[in-house]
């Protein structure tokens, strides 16, 4: 948090820096300001959540730059849509939600498309990797990827949101809109999926 | 497998990752103590985890440094103020729409008839006849029950006949009778 004294202002480094720890309040705010037509504010927000949701969104649909898209999309419907959001809930997680729905419509959307082990940019990402030698670990994140490509799309959210970005259990639960419960019970059954799809491609593998 | 084994591996999957309450952990170590099979399924649990962890930072080196933002900020202002411009023609012609809809079904609710004078007033339901849509006077005089009193000289001014009814073939009534 920032506290200001007396006459001191607040610039917008200062409320990023702040960001990193995403105080609900200073989101809380900072809606509040959009809503009064302070778009530097809402700056601040795209800044402060943009990285965590594209990196979300990639995990579902695979592609930077459809993450790029999908996540600009988000905010823009985040945008228009701010007079309705109740500034009770936390910020973070209606994004993250409309975030989600956006990749999973996309997904639903698209038509079905060949696994390549290889694409085009790997090479150029893959050396800015500081491994000694990154093939085995992108083998391995394409091996992940294509195991969780088997899980059904519901399962595979949550999974990607718990155990790949971190989000509580409760966080996944306001994100999709389900009780924490409901939550609980599919992460348990999209990691004993994920163990058992695991586990035959490594047993063919051999 | 037994029941327990199941519930057991149940929890395990919860528990893999930090998840299982810490009531209920006691009673599962105490059964993996005494299971191999359930011990064995914990094991590959945590390998097809750790795998997946592993490539939780892989977007890190194919994600893009610039920030959405400059782009977003071009967009933005045709975004919010075409939304509020955009439902305002549909909304004037929503409520055009409702208070058309109003006229015509006040204009229609009585009688479906032709138009009426101004200042008229509506007839006590005994001088009533039936109309067809059209405002043309049916014959109701099948109808025993229907009586109709003379109506008196004022009657004439304030109703002239030919705005809404005529009462050809009402037989004038026994005033002894009672109305309907």
């Amino acid at each position: 948090m920032i506290k200001l004294d007396e006459g001191q202002s607040c610039t917008r480094a200062d409320l990023a820096d702040a960001a990193v720890a995403c105080d609900p309040s200073t989101d809380a705010r900072l809606v509040e300001q959009v809503r009064h037509g302070d778009k530097e504010a809402f700056g601040v927000l795209v800044t402060r959540y943009e990285k965590k949701l594209q990196r979300v969104l990639y995990r579902l649909v695979r592609d930077p730059e459809q993450a790029r898209d999908l996540a600009q999309e988000t905010f823009l419907k985040v945008y228009q849509h701010l007079d309705r959001f109740d500034t009770s809930r936390r910020f973070g997680p209606w994004l993250f939600q409309v975030g989600v729905n956006q990749a999973i419509d996309w997904l639903r959307r698209r038509k079905p498309t060949v696994l390549l082990s290889q694409s085009p940019g790997d090479d150029e990402h893959a050396a800015e990797i500081t491994d000694p030698d990154p093939r085995p670990r992108l083998e391995l994140a394409e091996e992940v990827h294509q195991a969780l490509e088997q899980i059904p799309l519901a399962y595979r959210t949550v999974l990607i949101l718990r155990d790949l970005e971190g989000f509580s259990c409760s966080e996944v639960a306001a994100i999709e809109g389900r009780r924490e419960a409901t939550i609980r019970w599919r992460l348990s059954r999209a990691r004993e999926m994920f163990r058992k799809v695991w586990e035959s491609r490594q047993n063919v593998g051999r | 497998m037994g029941w327990r084994c199941y519930w057991v591996r149940k929890q395990l999957s919860l528990d893999v990752g930090d998840d299982l309450p810490a009531s209920d952990r006691a009673a599962i170590e105490k059964h993996l103590a005494a299971c191999e099979v359930c011990r064995s399924y914990r094991e590959s649990l945590e390998r097809s985890r750790d795998a997946m962890l592993v490539t939780r930072d892989e977007f890190l080196a194919a994600s893009s440094s610039e920030s959405l933002w400059p782009a977003m900020q071009l967009r933005l202002p045709h975004t919010r103020d075409t939304m509020r411009r955009s439902w305002m023609p549909a909304g004037a012609m929503a409520a055009a729409s409702v208070a058309i809809a109003v006229l015509m079904v006040d204009r229609s609710g009585d009688s479906g008839g032709p138009p009426r004078a101004a200042g008229y007033e509506s007839p006590p339901a005994r001088f009533r006849t039936s109309t067809d849509f059209t405002g043309n006077t049916l014959d109701t005089s099948h109808r025993h029950s229907a009586r109709f009193d003379m109506p008196d000289d004022s009657w004439d001014e304030r109703f002239p006949a030919r705005t809404y009814f005529h009462l050809e073939g009402a037989q004038p009534v026994d005033e002894s009778a009672p109305e309907l």
